[in-house]
């Protein structure tokens, strides 16, 4: 692939979204979102088994003994720590985040003077080029 | 999360990994909950709450009055905390998917550039006004700082639509319902501020004979559209061009669609496009707009519709929300030669209706 097709040619102005603040203490607002992300998380563990079952009984494998006696194997246990510290940093990610004024963050965006961020999934200025028409993008 | 070819949703290819399909599964029957019964309780609550402030009849459209009620409220408070999270981790979980598979999907993208039919023209010296440049309903990086805001866009909205998008559903409903010109006649379509293209594509379904053009400031939402046209063998043009400087032939154009573009434009580009609009339109040329309600409509909003519409203006990456809905849009086609009216929204639940006719 060739950075050259890029077309994100602008910068944008920043919203701050992940410093707003609606409750009286932002670790309130910390502890709103960790309870959320669990849900999102027990939704989607919860459906993967529904589709795990559904595909293990039409393949008429008889499942649930085997999955209560399974013995992890040292690179399963290796490869599924890697997965609980990944859930860790996505649902408790809210409470390791400063307190930050988001209101201010959100007028700013507001202004003139908006502060603006460069381009996201693009490559360098420089690398750019964008020709018209169909046949040269 | 695994990435692999997991087949296709009606037109829509599904989310390359199952963990991120159910992400946003959560994510849609979240956001249908809170809409619901969440919004149900609130609306009681909120009305209770303006009682028991002693706020008069007369004050209850008035959103510093309201927002000196419910923004101390534990109630509201949590409503706005839990929205403004669900958007979040909505775009989190496609940012993290695209940026870590950054090379196939660009890959994919640039495949279908160069291909038709129809074609996508990309402008590097176009002038990207300051006003484009806001992170719509915080979507990282906004339409026009994202290579992904296409792709992003497109999943982002399954929530939005609830059902309604993988086959285009809602805006082929929209295109159906087109206004017409009175006397029938619809060989050139233009359909501005097209982001993803979804109505331009529905609009050359519903007049296959016709010329149909898409236009848009963003080139990654143009990108996107034209993939979406080529994958569907319809052949639409996608030009990157500001509604209010189409480029396009005065008296050219039979039908002009605009769908939730102005509340994303201030007063002065929406007076500019609505003039553009009415140059490049033929006489007896219809133009169709669904956006948000404005003037008295808007100002006989319930309290809790009127603040929530403010938080999407303040919270929600809707910068120009507030400026279009406390406007008279009708009044504006009309002040620039058209003969406006504002007719019943297309769908149970969307924006109203508004059909501009450029005398003729």
């Amino acid at each position: 692939m060739d950075d050259a097709h890029l077309s994100a040619a602008t910068d944008y102005i920043d919203h701050g979204s992940d410093t707003y603040t609606f409750l009286k203490d932002p670790v309130v607002d910390a502890l709103v979102e960790v309870v959320i992300e669990l849900g999102s998380q027990a939704w989607i563990t919860r459906r993967r088994l529904l589709v795990l079952e559904r595909v293990m009984a039409a393949s008429g494998i008889l499942a649930s003994e085997a999955i209560e006696t399974y013995v992890p194997t040292a690179e399963d246990a290796a490869a599924w720590r890697a997965e609980r510290d990944k859930m860790m940093r996505s649902v408790y990610a809210a409470l390791a985040r400063r307190p930050t004024a988001g209101a201010e963050a959100a007028e700013r965006a507001k202004t003139p003077d908006a502060p603006k961020k460069p381009p996201r999934n693009s490559a360098p200025a420089g690398e750019r080029a964008i020709a018209k028409g169909a046949s040269g993008i | 999360m695994v990435d692999i070819d997991r087949g296709s949703n009606g037109r829509t290819p599904r989310l390359r990994s199952l963990d991120l399909e159910s992400q946003q599964d959560f994510i849609r029957g979240f956001r249908e909950w809170m809409v619901t019964d969440m919004d149900s309780e609130i609306r009681v609550h909120s009305e209770d709450l303006l009682r028991r402030h002693g706020v008069p009849a007369e004050q209850a459209g008035d959103v510093d009055v309201l927002r000196k009620v419910f923004e101390p409220d534990p109630l509201i408070a949590s409503r706005l905390r839990v929205w403004i999270t669900n958007q979040r981790q909505m775009w989190a979980g496609l940012a993290d998917q695209f940026g870590r598979h950054r090379a196939h999907y660009l890959a994919e993208l640039a495949a279908f550039d160069a291909k038709g039919p129809g074609s996508v023209e990309l402008d590097p010296d176009l002038v990207i006004p300051d006003y484009c440049r806001h992170e719509i309903h915080i979507q990282p990086g906004g339409y026009v700082g994202d290579e992904f805001s296409g792709v992003m866009y497109h999943y982002g909205t399954n929530s939005f639509y609830m059902g309604q998008n993988d086959s285009d559903e809602f805006h082929i409903m929209l295109a159906k319902r087109a206004a017409r010109p009175a006397d029938g006649k619809v060989s050139k379509v233009v359909d501005l501020g097209c982001g993803i293209g979804q109505l331009s594509i529905a609009l050359k379904e519903q007049f296959p004979e016709a010329e149909v053009l898409g236009l848009d400031v963003a080139g990654p939402m143009l990108r996107y559209a034209h993939k979406r046209a080529v994958e569907l063998n319809l052949d639409v043009r996608f030009q990157q061009r500001l509604a209010e400087d189409t480029r396009l032939e005065s008296g050219s154009v039979d039908l002009a669609c605009a769908y939730i573009l102005f509340h994303e434009v201030p007063a002065t580009a929406a007076r500019d496009i609505c003039v553009e609009v009415f140059r490049i339109l033929r006489p007896g040329g219809v133009f169709d707009i669904t956006d948000f309600a404005t003037g008295a409509q808007k100002a006989a909003a319930p309290p809790f519709a009127t603040f929530r519409s403010w938080a999407d203006h303040q919270y929600n990456g809707e910068r120009w929300r507030e400026e279009f809905c406390n406007s008279d849009f009708v009044a504006l086609l009309n002040s620039v030669g058209f003969d406006a009216t504002l007719q019943p929204s297309k769908s149970a639940w969307m924006s109203p209706n508004y059909i501009a006719r450029k005398p003729g």
